[in-house]
Parts: structure tokens; sequence; C-alpha cells
């Protein structure tokens, strides 16, 4: 039984997952606005979009039956008379750390947009982090639906407008001028960059550029200015024309939705592999045949959810998600999943691109590491199919990772199919990556991975790509699923 | 231990009360951190916007009244003098040139 990590930062509710549903309690005192902000224009609009997460009210028989489970006892103590709540699952949930500069773009848009439509609606947006997103497939979708309250008519602050900066802006702006990648600001930064350590990155005359100016060095030289001790900067500043107001965030929204698109990611961005498909070392007939392969054991097998580790530019999961599956991509190179956002949004085709290195997923985050679950935890029996294609010589020669292993962890994730490409040491990709240690992988070959296979897997059929020294293998998991 | 008025009016304060002044505070303050250079610069950018506000305002008062005394002038439903001004037709023209 899974224990419950209930989110705990905003004090007005919590959310958990608890056997597959994702729960929401919220305070007797915010149930009514909370259900009012369902109501209004800008929510169910943005719900029939699929845009926002769709949410109902569990009635009295179902908080019932959720009161009475022993795990869910300190979430209903923290929380007494107020309301339970169900939403909808989004499958595979990711983290801004995963993301290309190109989803958080998209996360970015999307939460200024729904800030716009709820101002209209006489509510404000009280938290502007990439957290309250989650994509499904490749778009993105507002879950933390208790992140609206009614805001106060004469407040002309935004005050979530610093944290938005801080998750969208300025990564965003760290990523693209200095190629600082989001994994890594992320990964260690729970709320983003701060403008005084991009300012650190500036140099004397960058500072006084227009964006920099009022994203970085403005505010460095305002807090710099003012003491720390200074708490009259926090009281509400409340105006008694309530329209001019409204016009003071209107008008800021406009700005930051400006800025935001300055700063949305360029589209030919080259990296060192997101020129694969067109410079790899396979002729037309073998990689006709690989292309053939694949489909066929995606028709024969017709995995619901496939994983497609080393996805490069996404050619093999768009053949996946044009089969029917929803399709998990990863490639370490951000470049590339990038590309492979904008080709899933253009196709319309359900492949959520994430950037993770398999050899080293990414981390569990969070307070007790337990508000984002590791890459391999969520991955774990979540497919019916995973593709590991060109991708077993890197991990064997550049990352050092045992034959066995890398079947083992195939094993774990997949319930039913695994299409590998076996290379060959004699391969030229393969001898370029060994840099002179061809000796470590000698022994190496086709009969030596089928025995490798042999535990895990059972062969369902296999084929020598003509002309190359690489063999593709359809196998079938043994004993079940997980 | 004896429980004195003070303690049971404190008491009623603290369980009926508390909660709302718990939600007027999450009502007012955010969670989240404000920060200090930003929060100040969106200070600053709003006191010019509003500043912005009333010249719009004004611009908009302004018009009001010159539509108001176009109004008066020439009565509800009147257009304009400039747009009621007609101009002759070509043909019209050149057939008073004629006479």
């Amino acid at each position: 039984m899974s224990a419950p990590a209930p989110s705990f930062r905003d004090p007005a509710g919590c959310c958990c997952s608890f056997h597959g549903r994702v729960l929401r309690f919220v305070a007797a005192e915010a149930v009514s606005e909370f259900e009012k902000f369902l109501q209004t224009n800008g929510a169910r609009q943005f719900m029939a979009r699929k845009k926002f997460v769709s949410t109902r009210r569990l009635d009295e028989n179902e908080t019932a039956a959720l009161r009475a489970a022993p795990e869910l006892q300190p979430v209903f103590n923290a929380q007494p008379g107020g309301a339970a709540f169900e939403h909808e699952r989004i499958p595979f949930p990711s983290y801004p750390h995963e993301w290309p500069p190109e989803m958080l773009w998209a996360a970015g848009r999307l939460t200024l947009e729904l800030a716009q439509a709820a101002l209209a609606d006489g509510f404000g947006l009280k938290d502007a982090t990439p957290r309250n997103v989650l994509f499904r497939g490749s778009e993105p979708v507002f879950i933390d639906a208790l992140s609206f309250e009614r805001r106060n008519p004469g407040d002309p602050i935004w005050k979530p407008h610093a944290q938005f900066v801080r998750t969208f802006l300025l990564p965003l702006l760290a990523n693209r001028r200095w190629g600082l990648p989001l994994t890594e600001i992320f990964t260690t930064r729970r709320d983003g960059i701060e403008p005084e350590e991009v300012y650190r990155f500036c140099g004397p005359l960058e500072k006084f550029k227009p964006r920099l100016l009022s994203l970085v060095s403005l505010p460095t030289w305002l807090s710099r200015k003012t003491g720390p001790d200074n708490q009259k900067i926090y009281q509400p500043h409340l105006l008694a024309n309530t329209e001019k107001a409204r016009f003071i965030l209107e008008s800021l929204f406009q700005r930051l939705d400006r800025t935001l698109d300055s700063l949305q990611p360029v589209a030919q961005k080259k990296s060192v592999w997101s020129d694969y498909m067109a410079t790899h070392s396979y002729d037309d007939p073998a990689f006709a045949a690989k292309e053939k392969f694949v489909n066929e054991a995606l028709r024969e097998f017709q995995p619901a959810r496939v994983l497609d580790a080393g996805a490069n530019t996404g050619h093999f999961s768009a053949l996946a998600a044009q089969a029917g599956a929803a399709v998990v991509a990863i490639d370490l190179d951000a470049a590339c999943t990038g590309a492979i956002w904008r080709r899933a949004r253009e196709q319309k085709l359900n492949i959520l691109p994430l950037v993770v290195n398999l050899a080293q997923p990414s981390p569990a985050l969070g307070w007790r590491n337990s508000e984002c679950p590791s890459f391999l935890d969520r991955a774990a029996g979540a497919f019916d199919g995973v593709l590991m294609l060109a991708l077993i010589h890197h991990l064997l020669v550049t990352d050092r990772i045992p034959l066995e292993e890398i079947l083992r962890l195939a094993y774990d994730v997949t319930n039913s199919l695994l299409v590998i490409e076996f290379v060959d040491p004699k391969d030229d990709m393969f001898r370029r990556l060994t840099r002179g240690r061809e000796a470590l992988h000698v022994s190496l070959n086709a009969a030596v991975f089928e025995q490798a296979c042999a535990p895990y897997f059972e062969i369902v059929r296999s084929l020598a790509l003509p002309g190359t020294q690489r063999r593709m293998y359809c196998l079938k998991r043994k004993g079940g699923g997980n | 231990m004896q429980i004195n008025d003070v303690d049971v009016v404190s008491n009623i304060f603290y369980h009926r009360y508390t909660r709302l002044i718990c939600f007027c505070y999450i009502m007012i303050i955010a969670y989240i951190d404000p920060g200090l250079g930003a929060l100040l610069w969106q200070m600053i950018v709003a006191a010019f916007v509003g500043f912005l506000f009333y010249l719009k305002q004004t611009r908009r008062w302004i018009v009001g009244v010159i539509a108001g005394v176009f109004r008066k002038t020439f009565g509800h439903g009147q257009k304009p003098p400039v747009a009621s001004i007609k101009i002759p037709p070509p043909e019209v023209e050149a057939k008073t040139n004629t006479e």
C-alpha cells in the first residue's frame, strides 16, 4: 500500500496520491472560494480545453470511505471540517528539471494565460511556479487548482511576480544567453534562480541591456539599497480606485507576456546529437529495415505506453505514437528533446519528451526526497514497451554500464515488450566511442548478448541490419508484467 | 488549575476566530517568497503605470467633454459638422460649370 506524501506548502490545503487517485484536501475556510473559482468562466473554459486539471468534489460517502483509511488520517486531521476533491490523473508526471526549455516556456505561457483569465473573474494566482504544471503528452496542464484565491480588488501588486521571474524568465534567459541547462538550475534550486545570481554572470555592459536591466540589474541594485529588515515593503498597498489596480495588473501581465515571448527558445539550435538522423551511419536499406522491424513489433504487441530511451529527435517515438501508444521519449540532449516537443505539438502526437540521461537518471528531489520521485521510481512498471535503439553502445562504452545491468533495468521498466538494437564492437560508432579501449569489449558478440538476455527476456525475433554490424531484437519480458 | 474568564474568552476566541483570521491571512499574504528587488521594481513600475492610468482617464474625460459640446451644439444623433458636409458629385459640378 502506497503511503501518501501530501504537499504541504499551501496553508489552504494539500494534495496527495492515494491508490492511483489524486486527492486534494481543502481547508474548511477555503472550500467555498475554491468551488466558486471552479465555477468561473476562465476555469471552465480552461478545463474544457484540457489545460486545467479536471476536478470534482467527493460526496459524503466517498469522503467517509477515505476517512476510514488510516494512511489518510494525518491529512484529515490537518484539515478538520475541510472537503475532499479528486483530480484527474495526468499520466507520467514530469518536473521542470526534466524539461527542455520549450516546455518551460509553454508552462510559463499557460501560467500567464490563467492568471489573466482569473483576473477577469476577480481571482488572483497566488503562486507562479512551473511545479503547478504537468504535461499530458506535449501539452501543458495546470494542476494546482488551489493556486487561485479571490483577490482584493484594490491590490495592484502581484506577489508571485518575483517567483514567476525566478522560475520561468530567469532560467529561460540563463539558458538562452549562457547555455545554462535547466536540469542544473532546477535540480539544485526548487524555487528557481535569483536575480542576484544571474547578475554575477553579466558583463559590465550586459547589465544595461534592456531585458537584463529590468529582470536582473534593477532588482539587484534595489535589493542592495534596501535593508533586508524593511518589512514595510511587504505590507499590502491597497488602492481606493479598483479600476486603476486592475489596469496596473493587466499592464504587468502584458509586459510579462512580451518578455516571455522574447525568451522563446530558438528552433534551429544545434547540438552534438541533433543532426544524428541526417548523419547516422546507416544506409537507406538498413534504416528502412530497422524502421520496418520496429513497426512490426509495435503492431504485434500494441503497447499502450512506450518508453523510447535515447530517443534522439524522436523518429521512433513518432512511429510508436502513430501506432497509438502514449510515448515518453527521453534523451540527455535538451536540443533533441526540444525538437521532439515541437514535432509532437505540430503533428499532435502523444509524446512526452524529457531530458533524462538513462545512465544518470533524475534523482528524487524535495523535502525528504519525496516531493518529486526519481525518474526510475516513476518508470518502474509504467510501460508496456521499451525502445532502446542505438543506445546500448553508449551505455556500455561511455558510461561503463555492464550489459546485464542494462537488461535488468529494461526488465524493471517494461511490462511486456523490449525492442533493442545490439551494436557489435566492430561497428564504426562503437569503435569511435571506445577511444582505444577496444580490449574491454573484445568478448562481446551477438551470442553473448542473447545469453545475457535469457534470464529476463525471450527472443521473439531478431534481424541483422544489412550492411551494418548491428542486429535488431524483439524481446518479450519473462514472468509477465511488473 | 482554575480556568478564569480571560482564559474562557481567549479559548472561545481561539476556537471561533483563529481560523477566520488564518483565512484572512491566507487571502492577504501569499505563502510564496515575494522577493525583494523584484517586488520593489514591480512597485516602481506600478506607480508609473498608475500615472499612465490617470493620463488615460484624463484623455477619456477630454474626449467626453468635446463629445458633450458637440452633442449640445448639434443635438443628439447629429453627425459632427465635418462629416455632415456633402461634396457634390462630379457630374453636378460639371453641369454648374457649363452654365
